[in-house]
């Protein structure tokens, strides 16, 4: 053990300077964000300056590993045969050991205990902070790891990135040549299968233990054999095996897909049915591909919903639909219906169901139910499009759970703390029958918490299903917002920032319509005794419905 | 006779390349072997494969009594190893290569690497990459020698050192080896260098070892035998195969006897030129050996 050490102290020495960079821009990480999202919000022209330092910091800190992993690496390197310390009594084995103990204790743990650090001064909890801590030492390991390889199979550090630079050009021409294959001849075989997005999380936890299982192997193999040719075929079946493990493994032990989930209402009172007026379809062109692809043409019709409880939306995610004519013709079509009115995220009437008698005077934004329930060939359409059919269809529906969650008055300051989930008001600017209100949010999006979606963080920022009501108990009056991203800085970056995301809004609201018509007495009192209401949706489980138009016309374009 | 190295029919090929064929070397204990050849001989690959650098395609070899592909830390602690081409680590100073080293020898000698480090007179505090290569050889060898391995393995450590510095390490090792009693393996592509070191000595060609004996032996059976011979006589196709390079210029004759006896010699040289006179025989050095080696088997 002394000589592993003494091996680690001779790195510290060697890479002294990298390593108080590197050291320092964790501090400086920290120093970027902990100070807090409100008062940094508050200072626009401090948020410009540090905005540099925040897109620079990242890139920096994923820069440094890739240059003090490779001068670790090759200060004892394990191919060629002019190494120092191939003659001396230095085995593999303590080498390893204290290479892995100097990635451990600067490469992964203080940025670690830094982010643990941000996330706790964020309102992370214990159990959160227990749940991230896996997920960092992971994605850092996981990135470390590729580069102690690629360094380990390399004598020298120009020779390091010429490897990597060929690596990284050659992986992308491979999914170049593939998508070229698949887009002119179709996915091979034995590579379809339904898109489960719901798996790609397990997927990831799966080839990333993988990934980092056959890493050991191979740097163990090499620092006690130092048999490279062996190691580069164990990395070429490793990819293969990676790919293949990630393609076809369908066990979901992250619980990501809530399919089977049953929705916590009476779904049998529920009822859907297509708007019967031919009038309100619409037909739309589909997007084609490629010039040779055949022309489509979509078919989208209102749906109507009832028999909801107060407080429940449904949103038809999937169909599966037939269409009939009289002379035995049937069109087949099963897919998205991705149609749906992404822009109207949320549903006006049911925000008004949950606030009772504080009525919603500006709430024209509503969700529209347009829903395409077929795509047919233009051929197919010019023959049966005013032809009436019988249209079957089962529509998979997502049930969604709206809450108000918490009330903030509106003055700057004024903030919601609900755990990690926070929101802070930075400035409410005055203006002629209505008011801007900035706001910052953040929120921690965990990787290993059951409750995140699918579709990772990513869907949590964009995918917000959050919204802020200006309401006036007392008046019994309410405004919806126009929302759009604010001034300030963000931090929400797939490569840097993955758990921590915070993020300004600007949410505009007025007492005039179009005309300049008044809706209300918008002024200073009403402002006063005004209130943002946090609105939350949250999907609460899964049901179908059958329907049957039994003449049903696609109707004219 | 115990023998501190020793290989059998090792080999080695790069691809369809033979570095190495058949090697069967055997170094005995305290002795000062010089390991020579040509460049492209083969000596660095024997080298390095004793050293467990690479792996031999063929055969085997033992180092220290442990066979060469199982060479452990216990192992290399009792041996050191200076070669050209070996990467130091250029952004140490000259004493913090020196500490470094010393944890991983038991019996590091501090006085005796203190010694050592006056009498090659270098500068502790500098770095190796702003020291000359000859200073940085020395560097190395102090780092090799303060701990007394039993065996010293020298790859070419005089190429690129001026004749001082070359003068000053051989002084030093043959001192050392002298009064430490170690073994020492030094290979060369110049017999100059290592003339005052060998008490062995060893020649490659071609991957093959074309001789391996004491330099005492062999020193006492080649003689350049010089015999006046009478007019008109042709020696060729006379000369037994031992005779090397025979040089007629007249009546003079002048021929390398690798198998010199005194007396034997010449007898069988008056048997076979009779008339032939004034003969004489005188020894050579090792340096005229090797060249008359060279030159017979265009080394």
């Amino acid at each position: 053990m002394n000589l592993t050490f003494h091996q680690l102290r001779k790195d510290l020495i060697r890479l002294r300077l990298p390593v108080a960079l590197w050291l320092l821009l964790i501090l400086l990480q920290a120093a970027l964000i902990i100070p807090g999202i409100a008062e940094a919000g508050e200072d626009l022209t401090l948020q410009a300056i540090t905005n540099v330092l925040r897109t620079l910091v990242p890139i920096l800190q994923l820069l440094l590993p890739i240059v003090i992993i490779p001068i670790l690496i090759h200060e004892e390197p394990l191919v060629g045969t002019t190494a120092f310390w191939f003659t001396r009594p230095l085995d593999g084995g303590t080498l390893l050991k204290s290479k892995m103990l100097f990635l451990g204790s600067i490469l992964i743990l203080p940025p670690l205990v830094t982010e643990l650090v941000i996330l706790a001064t964020h309102g992370a909890s214990a159990r959160q902070l227990w749940l991230a801590a896996p997920e960092i030492f992971l994605e850092q390991l996981k990135f470390l790891a590729y580069i102690m390889v690629l360094a380990a199979l390399t004598q020298s550090f120009a020779r390091f990135a010429l490897l990597g630079a060929s690596f990284f050009i050659g992986y992308y021409l491979l999914i170049l040549v593939y998508m070229t294959v698949v887009w002119y001849t179709g996915t091979p075989s034995f590579l379809k299968g339904p898109s489960k997005p719901h798996l790609e999380d397990s997927r990831y936890v799966v080839t990333t233990l993988a990934t980092l299982a056959i890493s050991a192997y191979l740097l163990i193999g090499l620092y006690r054999a130092r048999e490279a040719r062996r190691a580069w075929l164990s990395i070429g079946l490793a990819v293969v095996f990676v790919s293949l493990l990630n393609h076809f493994w369908s066990w979901d032990f992250l619980g990501r897909s809530n399919e089977e989930q049953r929705a916590a209402i009476d779904t049998a009172a529920v009822n859907v049915a297509v708007v019967p007026d031919p009038r309100a379809r619409r037909v739309s062109d589909e997007l084609r591909r490629r010039p040779q692809d055949n022309a489509k043409k979509n078919i989208s019709a209102p749906l109507q919903i009832s028999g909801l409880p107060a407080g429940y939306a449904v949103e038809p995610r999937n169909i599966q639909a037939s269409l009939t004519f009289p002379d035995g013709r049937t069109l087949e079509h099963k897919g998205y219906v991705s149609n749906f009115d992404p822009s109207a995220k949320l549903n006006a009437r049911v925000i008004q169901e949950i606030l009772g008698p504080i009525k919603i005077l500006n709430a024209e934004k509503t969700r529209s139910n347009m829903a395409t329930l077929f795509s047919v060939s233009d051929e197919d359409f010019s023959k049966f499009a005013t032809i009436p059919g019988k249209l079957s269809a089962v529509i998979d529906f997502v049930v969604k759970r709206y809450e108000l969650t918490g009330k903030i008055p509106v003055r700057a300051k004024a903030r919601y703390d609900h755990g990690s989930e926070r929101a802070v008001i930075t400035q409410v600017l005055k203006q002629t029958g209505g008011s801007n209100i900035l706001l910052r949010e953040s929120k921690i999006s965990l990787f290993f918490d059951a409750g995140r979606s699918s579709y990772g963080a990513f869907a949590d920022f964009v995918m917000r299903p959050i919204t802020y009501i200006l309401l006036n108990d007392k008046r019994n009056e309410a405004l919806w917002p126009d929302e759009r991203p604010g001034p300030g800085f963000e931090f929400f970056d797939v490569l840097f920032q993955k758990r921590l995301i915070t993020f300004p809004l600007a949410l505009h609201y007025t007492a005039l319509t179009e005309q300049g018509g008044k809706l209300t007495e918008f002024n200073d009192a009403w402002l006063a005794q005004g209130a943002l209401a946090r609105i939350e949706t949250k999907e609460v489980g899964h049901f179908t419905k059958d329907i049957q138009v039994d003449d049903f016309i696609m109707g004219a374009q | 006779m115990n023998h501190v190295i020793e290989t059998k029919n090792l080999g080695k090929s790069f691809k369809k390349k033979v570095a190495v064929h058949g090697l069967n070397l055997a170094v005995p204990d305290g002795a000062v072997y010089a390991f020579l050849g040509p460049n492209g001989a083969g000596k660095t690959t024997t080298i390095k494969m004793l050293m467990n650098i690479v792996r031999p395609s063929s055969g085997e070899a033992s180092v220290l009594g442990t066979q060469t592909t199982r060479l452990a830390s216990k192992n290399f602690a009792q041996i050191g190893y200076v070669s050209e081409n070996q990467e130091v680590p250029e952004w140490m100073t000259v004493g913090r290569l020196l500490s470094y080293c010393k944890a991983f020898y038991p019996t590091w000698d501090n006085a005796f690497c203190a010694r050592l480090v006056k009498d090659f007179q270098l500068p502790v505090d500098q770095v190796l990459k702003s020291l000359s290569r000859g200073m940085k050889m020395k560097a190395t060898l102090v780092s090799s020698l303060a701990y007394r391995p039993r065996l010293l393995i020298l790859d070419e450590p005089f190429s690129g050192l001026d004749v001082l510095v070359r003068d000053e390490f051989i002084r030093g090792v043959l001192e050392l080896s002298e009064q430490e009693h170690w073994t020492v393996l030094i290979s060369s592509h110049d017999i100059d260098e290592v003339e005052r070191l060998a008490d062995w000595v060893g020649i490659m060609k071609d991957g093959e070892l074309q001789l391996s004996e004491p330099v005492a032996s062999l020193q006492a059976r080649f003689r350049r035998i010089e015999a006046a011979i009478p007019t008109g006589t042709d020696v060729r196709d006379k000369l037994p195969s031992s005779w090397l390079l025979p040089e007629q210029a007249g009546q003079r004759l002048t021929v390398v006897e690798s198998r010199y006896e005194t007396g034997a010699t010449e007898n069988q040289l008056r048997t076979l030129l009779p008339g032939c006179e004034q003969m004489e025989s005188s020894p050579m050095s090792l340096r005229d050996i090797f060249l008359t080696l060279a030159r017979t088997y265009r080394l």
